[in-house]
C-alpha cells in the first residue's frame, strides 16, 4: 500500500532579514533573500521517507507571489514529486484563515492520506494554518508531532505529539493532518542535478472552483494592529499577578493564564454560510469596532 | 533508573529525616476512621498502600490537638494518650517499606466538615463566610488551651514513632490561619491587630512544640500562599507569613496550599484548572525561605513533577489524588512505565465529594482506595480455572472486567460496535473543560493492549455470534441511551438530546433551551458547550440549583465561567410543553405556569435508559451471563468501575 501526502510549505525571508513595513505591519518580502521556510524541510523530508519506504507520492503546495517557485523548487529536489504554487495577486496578503481557506481550494479536488505541515514559519510563528487547513477540509490533525508510525493495516497511523511536560501518543485513522517539530528527521539537501522542469505548476484563483464571491485576501478577519519587541523575561513561568482580583487570578488560572476572548465565535455550517457570516462580522462587528477607535 | 526524573528519584533530605525520593502524599481527611478518636486497620492500610507503591513521605491529614477542634466527630484526638498504640501500628508499618511518615495537627477552629457543628471558636465571633455557622469568640485562657493542645499532641506523634511533624499553621483550613487573617481576626488584645500580633498564637504554638519535641525532631508547616477571596489575602502576603514562620529558626519544612473553606474550589481543584497551576506559588515560597518547599496542586504526572523540582520552584512534589488514583504512581514512574500511571483526573467524585460530607474516601477509577484489604495491592488472585470470558461493550465497565478477568488469566476477547473504546466517556470529554476524563478510558485501553485482550473494534456482534463462540462467560456491559421525553412537543425537529449537541450531530439555533432532570454535567455541562459557541442558553431544572448532584467546587468554576456569558439558570422547574419556538414551564412547587419565548432548540436530558437487547437474546443459552455497568442500570463511572471490579475477581 502507497502513500498520496501532500506537503504544506512557504517561502520565507531568510532568517534575520525578517523586517515589518511600518504601515502595514505586513513583511516585507521586496528586495530580501528568501529560503524555504526551516519548518518545512521537515515535512518534505518526512514525506519523502514515507513514499521511499511505502511508495506513493508526494504533492509540495505553497501559495505566494511568483517568486515562491524557489520554495517548491528546493521540495522537488530534496524528493517532492510534484509542486503546485498558488499564485494571485488578490491574495496578496491574507492572513492566516485565508491562506488556509485557499490551499483548502486547491487540495479539495485532490485525493490524498496525509497532509503535512511544517509546526509554523520563522516569519510569522503562527502554528495556525496547519490546523485551520484540517478544519477546512475536513480532516482529524495532530500538532507538534515527533514520530509518525503506520500500522500494518494501513489504514491507521500513531502518532506522538510532544506537550509542554512529556508527550502523548494517539492513534488516528487517515486522511490525516499532522504540523511537525523540528528534529522529527534530518532532512537531506537538496540535489541540484534534478531537474524541475514539468513538475511545477502554476495555479491562480481563476483555475480554482470556488464558491465565495470575490473571494481574496481583504476577506482576512485578522488585522494586525502593532508590533512590537517582546521584552525578554528572566523565567518562562506561569505567574498570576498577587495584585489582580481575587475573581480576575481564579478565571486566569482556569485559562491558563489567557484572558477570556469574550468576543469569539463559532463558525460551524458549511464554508458559504460561514464566509458569509465572516464577512457580516468584520463588516459589522469589527468595522464598527475599528471605525470608532 | 530511568534518567529523565533524576530530580524526582533523587534521596531528599527534610530536617534530619532522610527520604528515599522528592513524592509526598499530601494530607487529606480520608473518613476511613470510626468515633472513637484513634487508628483504624483501614487507616492503616490506607497509607500502607501508598508507602507499598514507593511514596517518599507519607504526611497524614490533620488530628485534632483539642476537643474544640474536630472538624468531624471521626477525627483523631491526638491530645490523648490513647492514640499511640494505633500511632506505633501505623509508623512502624510504614517505616516497613522505607518509606517517611510525618503527622499534621490542626485546630479547625472556625471550619467544620459536620452539619451544624456543636460549637466553633475563632478569635473574633464570626462565621466563615461559605457556611453560617457562628464562633464563640476566644479568651486568652482558650488560648492557652490550644497552645497546650498542640504541645502534647505533639509530643504523641513524637512517641508514636513518626519522623515529623506539620502545623496546619496557615493553611486552608483551620484556627491558626484564622488568627493571622486581617478579616476573621479583629481582636484588640495582643492577638490581634498588627501582623505581628497576628502572627503571636502560631508563632507560640511553634516555640512550645519545638519545647515538646526537642530540637532535632523535624515540624514543618503547612501555608496557604493565596486565599482566593475577595476578602482574604494573596501571595505578597503568604511570603510573608512564611518569612515569620522560618523567622522563628524552629521550622524545616514548608508545605504550600492555597484557597480556604470559601474558596475550596482552589484548595482542592476540580478538572477545569490546569495540572501543575499552582507552580508559581511554590515557587514564590521559595523566594521566601531557603528551607525545603512542597509544591502542590494538581500535579499527577512524572514528567510534570520533574520540570517543576528540575526548574528549582520546589524541592519536593507534594500529591494527594494523584496517589489515592494510583498508590503505585511513583513506582510505575521510576521503571518508566509511565503509560500504565492511572491519572487523577481531579473529577472530586470519589474522593472530596465524600468527605466532605463525612464519608470514607473512595475514587472512582481505583475501587482499591479505602478499601485496600478488599482489593489493595497483592489481593488480586489467579482464576482456578481460566474461562474464556466475552465482553460486549468498550465503555468503562467492559473495559474495567476486561481488564481485571485478563490480569487473573482468563482469556478475554472484547467487542465493541464504534470504532474507538471508551462509550460515553468520549461524548462526555467533549465539555468544556471536561477532556481530561478520557484518561479513564487511556489508562483502560493501555491495560487490555498489555495483557493481550483481543479487542474488536468497530463489531457489533449478536447473539447468534456470542452462540457459535463457546465462551465460558459473557459479559454484556453494552451501556446507554438518551431516555425517551414524554413532554408533549418532544417530537419537533428542533427538539434535541445532549449526544445530538456534543456529537455536533444537528444544527442549532441562537437561542437555545436545556432541560435537565440529571442535575449533573449533561444539563451544566451541555450548556457550557453552547455558551462556548455563542448561543444564548436557558437551562432548566427541577433541582434546587442547576448542577445540584455535582461536586461544589466544579459547579463554582463553572458558573464563574458561564454565568456573565449569556445563561439563565431556571431552577425548581420542569418543561410542561415544547412549542415551535416557545417552551412552557411549570415550579415544580407552586405549578405556576410560564412560556419562555423565541426558543431555537429545546435540549433534553432525561437520563438515560439500559441498552441490553443481548442479555435477554442469550438467556439460557450461555454458561455464565452477566449484564453490568449502564446495560444494567445506567449510573456513573465510579459506580460501573466498582461493579465490574468485583465481577471481574468473581468469575
Amino acid at each position: 500500500m502507497s502513500y498520496r501526502i501532500i506537503v504544506c510549505i512557504k517561502q520565507v525571508p531568510a532568517l534575520g532579514e525578517v523586517r515589518i513595513d511600518p504601515d502595514t505591519h505586513n513583511l516585507v518580502r521586496e528586495s530580501v533573500p528568501s529560503v524555504l521556510n526551516p519548518f518545512d524541510e521537515f515535512a518534505i523530508e518526512e514525506a519523502v521517507r514515507i513514499r521511499e519506504r511505502f511508495g506513493g507520492i508526494v504533492t509540495a503546495i505553497t501559495m505566494g507571489p511568483p517568486q515562491a517557485e524557489s520554495a517548491l523548487k528546493t521540495a522537488v529536489q530534496m524528493g517532492a514529486d510534484l509542486g503546485f504554487l498558488l499564485t494571485d495577486r488578490r491574495l496578496a496578503g491574507s492572513d492566516t484563515l485565508i491562506t488556509a481557506l485557499a490551499l483548502s481550494f486547491i487540495i479539495n479536488p485532490m485525493e490524498f492520506d496525509l497532509v503535512i505541515c511544517g509546526l509554523e514559519t520563522t516569519d510569522s510563528s503562527t502554528a495556525q494554518v496547519g490546523p485551520e487547513l484540517a478544519e477546512k477540509l475536513n480532516l482529524f490533525h495532530v500538532t507538534y508531532v515527533s514520530r509518525l508510525e503506520f500500522d500494518h493495516d494501513k489504514r491507521h497511523v500513531s502518532v506522538t505529539r510532544e506537550t509542554d511536560s512529556g508527550y502523548q501518543v494517539m492513534r488516528s485513522r487517515l486522511p490525516l493532518l499532522v504540523t511537525l517539530v523540528k528534529g522529527i528527521n534530518v532532512p537531506r539537501e537538496p540535489d541540484t542535478q534534478v531537474s524541475v522542469k514539468d513538475r511545477i505548476k502554476h495555479v491562480s484563483l481563476d483555475d480554482l472552483s470556488i464558491s465565495i464571491p470575490n473571494f481574496s485576501a481583504d476577506l482576512s478577519p485578522t488585522q494586525v494592529v502593532k508590533i512590537e519587541r517582546a521584552k525578554t523575561r528572566n523565567r518562562a513561568q506561569f505567574v498570576i499577578d498577587s495584585r489582580l482580583s481575587a475573581r480576575d487570578r481564579i478565571r486566569m488560572i482556569m485559562q491558563g493564564g489567557m484572558e477570556q476572548k469574550s468576543a469569539a465565535v463559532m463558525l460551524d455550517e458549511d464554508i458559504d454560510g460561514m464566509l458569509k457570516k465572516l464577512g457580516d462580522f468584520i463588516l459589522q462587528d469589527i468595522g464598527g469596532e475599528w471605525q470608532r477607535r | 533508573m530511568k534518567e529523565f526524573y533524576s530530580h524526582l528519584f533523587s534521596p531528599g533530605k527534610i530536617g534530619t529525616v532522610s527520604i528515599p525520593n522528592r513524592i509526598v502524599f499530601l494530607p487529606h481527611y480520608c473518613g476511613l476512621e470510626t468515633d472513637d478518636g484513634t487508628i483504624t486497620q483501614q487507616h492503616i492500610d490506607y497509607f500502607a498502600e501508598r508507602a507499598k507503591g514507593g511514596v517518599g513521605l507519607l504526611i497524614i491529614n490533620s488530628h485534632a490537638v483539642h476537643p474544640l477542634g474536630k472538624m468531624s466527630v471521626k477525627y483523631i484526638e491526638a491530645w490523648d494518650p490513647k492514640v499511640l498504640h494505633g500511632y506505633r501500628e501505623l509508623s512502624s508499618e510504614i517505616h516497613k517499606y522505607g518509606s517517611r511518615i510525618f503527622v499534621q495537627l490542626s485546630h479547625g477552629g472556625h471550619s467544620t466538615l459536620t452539619h451544624p457543628p456543636q460549637l466553633l471558636i475563632a478569635p473574633t465571633q464570626m462565621s466563615e463566610p461559605s457556611y453560617h455557622y457562628n464562633t464563640m469568640e476566644m479568651g486568652i485562657e482558650d488560648i492557652q488551651e490550644v497552645v497546650d493542645g498542640f504541645t502534647i499532641a505533639a509530643r504523641n506523634v513524637m512517641e508514636g514513632g513518626f519522623d515529623g511533624v506539620e502545623i496546619k499553621g496557615a493553611a486552608h483550613d483551620g484556627l491558626l490561619r484564622s488568627f493571622i487573617s486581617p478579616y476573621f481576626n479583629r481582636r484588640k488584645d495582643e492577638y490581634g491587630g498588627s501582623f505581628e500580633n497576628r502572627m503571636r498564637l502560631p508563632l507560640e504554638v511553634v516555640q512550645a512544640m519545638r519545647q515538646a519535641v526537642g530540637p532535632s525532631f523535624v515540624i514543618g508547616v503547612r501555608v496557604c500562599m493565596d486565599e482566593f477571596t475577595s476578602w482574604g489575602y494573596s501571595s505578597e502576603e503568604g511570603k510573608r507569613i512564611v518569612e515569620a514562620f522560618a523567622g522563628t529558626g524552629e521550622i524545616n519544612y514548608f508545605s504550600c496550599d492555597a484557597g480556604c473553606f470559601s474558596s475550596f474550589y482552589m484548595e482542592i481543584p476540580p478538572m477545569c484548572i490546569p495540572l501543575g497551576f499552582a507552580e508559581y506559588l511554590s515557587a514564590e515560597m521559595r523566594e521566601a525561605t531557603d528551607l525545603p518547599v512542597i509544591a502542590f496542586g494538581r500535579i499527577n504526572d512524572p514528567a510534570l513533577a520533574e520540570r517543576i523540582l528540575s526548574s528549582g520552584n520546589a524541592d519536593f512534589i507534594g500529591m494527594a489524588r494523584e496517589l489515592i488514583c494510583d498508590p503505585e504512581f511513583p513506582r510505575k514512574a521510576q521503571e518508566g512505565r509511565e503509560d500504565e500511571i492511572r491519572h487523577c483526573i481531579a473529577c472530586q467524585d470519589g474522593c472530596i465529594y465524600r468527605v466532605m460530607q463525612d464519608e470514607p474516601i473512595r475514587c472512582i477509577q481505583n475501587p482499591a482506595a479505602g478499601r485496600e484489604s478488599l482489593f489493595g495491592l497483592g489481593t488480586l488472585q489467579g482464576a482456578k480455572r481460566k474461562k474464556k470470558v466475552l465482553v460486549v461493550g468498550g465503555g468503562p465497565a467492559g473495559l474495567k472486567v476486561a481488564e481485571v478477568a485478563a490480569r487473573r488469566g482468563h482469556r478475554v476477547a472484547l467487542f465493541e460496535q464504534d470504532n474507538e473504546l471508551g462509550g460515553q466517556v468520549n461524548i462526555a470529554a467533549r465539555i468544556p473543560h471536561r477532556e481530561e476524563i478520557k484518561d479513564v478510558i487511556r489508562y483502560l485501553a493501555i491495560q487490555l493492549e498489555k495483557l493481550a485482550v483481543d479487542i474488536h473494534l468497530a463489531t457489533r456482534i449478536t447473539a447468534g455470534d456470542i452462540k457459535t463462540m463457546e465462551a465460558d462467560a459473557v459479559i454484556v456491559a453494552t451501556g446507554s441511551k438518551p431516555a425517551p421525553s414524554e413532554i408533549p412537543g418532544s417530537e419537533g425537529e428542533h427538539v434535541l438530546t445532549v449526544w445530538d449537541v456534543l456529537l455536533e450531530r444537528k444544527s442549532l439555533g441562537d437561542h437555545v433551551v436545556i432541560f435537565d432532570i440529571t442535575r449533573r454535567w449533561p444539563g451544566l455541562g451541555t450548556a457550557e458547550f453552547l455558551v462556548e459557541r455563542g448561543k444564548k442558553v436557558h437551562i432548566i431544572s427541577p433541582g434546587f440549583y442547576i448542577g445540584e448532584q455535582l461536586e461544589p467546587s466544579n459547579v463554582c468554576l463553572a458558573y464563574q465561567r458561564i454565568l456573565d456569558r449569556g445563561v439563565t439558570l431556571v431552577p425548581n422547574t420542569e418543561v410542561l410543553e415544547i412549542h415551535n419556538d416557545s417552551v412552557t414551564t411549570a415550579n415544580v412547587y407552586t405549578g405556576k405556569t410560564e412560556r419562555i419565548e423565541e426558543v431555537d432548540t429545546v435540549v433534553l436530558s432525561m437520563g438515560n435508559r439500559s441498552v441490553n437487547d443481548l442479555c435477554a437474546a442469550l438467556k439460557g443459552s450461555v454458561n455464565e451471563l452477566y449484564c453490568i455497568g449502564d446495560a444494567q442500570a445506567p449510573r456513573l463511572i465510579q459506580q460501573v468501575i466498582l461493579e465490574a471490579e468485583e465481577l471481574g475477581r468473581a468469575l
